[in-house]
């Protein structure tokens, strides 16, 4: 079972202009909880990925996906 | 399951190092060492793990899921905070009592293990109740 | 201007990182002076405290993240979800070289007796010196 997960954070946050910094502050969690989620090394939380949804003005499927299975 | 293999584990260490003061090594001591270290090991690879290794791989992989990942790692964060305590509490019993190296890293081993097996079993008991 | 709550975190996680990796260090080097140089003493109270104090500093730090004097906002951005996740595996991995060092100890007794406090000491040191490098890793990489 596939315990990746797909996100298209990076491209959100540039779009609307705000750094990482920005956007931790948005969100209340750190600069480095950002980029590890952008980098997809860290699989944040149901509550972190509806935060960071919230934050963006995007819907959570939006930002985050299960990678497809071919 | 877990729970109850922790205080077996436990009440079987709490009877060796009870009777043992200084005495020389007999053979049977050497098996009973033996016995528990191997025990130890099967334990601890068992909670690292997931145990449970004849069944398949795809039973295995159901039993392996969030939940249990995190509990288990819930249970390596007690059972190593468990043998620091146990060192620091053994260390200041040296200033009272005559403690060899041997039987304190007995003692320490037996803590962590336990400690971690009692969390991990909690936690996967308190998962399953409706 | 100011620096925001974020990059005041960051700084101090950062900070906290290299602490711990030099923490490490000193942690692996007392705990050579008890393999190889000098053993804990029965009498030797200045050794013990120094001993007592790491261990409850370190043990204290990766338990909670430290950073208690730093303010609750900064704290919490501090030991926010990667950062726990982080200190549990890196409390995991402390778990793991206790018991492989207390398997050696236990067969090094019995070739050559081991004094209670030494192994006790180097127990301790090598778990939490490979706990704070691992955690300092997972933070600063």
């Amino acid at each position: 079972m596939s315990e990746r997960l797909d996100n298209r954070l990076l491209a959100a946050r540039t779009q609307r202009g705000l750094t990482q910094a920005a956007l931790a502050e948005l969100v209340g969690v750190s600069r480095k909880t950002i980029n590890t989620v952008e980098n997809g090394v860290f699989v944040p939380s149901t509550i972190l990925a509806l935060k960071l949804a919230r934050a963006l003005g995007e819907p959570v499927e939006a930002l985050f996906s299960l990678p497809s299975e071919d | 399951m877990l729970p109850v293999v922790a205080v077996a584990f436990i009440s079987q260490q709490a009877a060796f190092l009870a009777g043992r003061e200084g005495e020389a090594m007999r053979t049977v001591d050497q098996v009973q060492i033996g016995a528990w270290l191997l025990l130890s090991v099967a334990l601890v690879l068992a909670l690292a793990t997931g145990g449970f290794w004849f069944r398949s791989a795809k039973v295995r992989a159901l039993m392996e899921d969030e939940v249990t990942r995190a509990n288990r790692a819930e249970a390596f964060r007690i059972g190593f905070l468990a043998t620091m305590a146990g060192a620091i509490a053994v260390y200041v019993l040296t200033l009272l009592e005559p403690v060899t190296g041997r039987e304190a890293v007995h003692l320490l081993m037996s803590i962590g293990i336990a400690a971690a097996l009692l969390r991990f079993g909690v936690l996967e008991r308190r998962a399953l109740k409706e | 201007m100011g620096v925001s709550t974020v990059e005041r975190a960051d700084r101090n996680s950062r900070s906290r990182g290299w602490c711990m990796a030099i923490g490490a260090v000193v942690l692996l080097v007392l705990s050579g002076f008890s393999a190889w140089g000098i053993p804990h003493g029965t009498t030797d109270l200045p050794r013990a405290i120094t001993w007592l104090v790491l261990t409850l500093l370190w043990l204290g730090i990766l338990a909670t993240g430290g950073g208690l004097m730093l303010g609750r906002q900064v704290r919490r951005l501090m030991n926010d979800e990667v950062s726990t996740q982080n200190r549990r595996r890196a409390l995991e991995t402390g778990f793991w070289v206790a018991m492989m060092a207390a398997v050696v100890l236990y067969f090094a007794s019995l070739a050559e007796p081991i004094g209670v406090r030494s192994a006790l000491a180097m127990l301790t040191e090598l778990a939490i010196a490979t706990s704070l490098l691992r955690y300092a890793w997972l933070e600063l990489r």
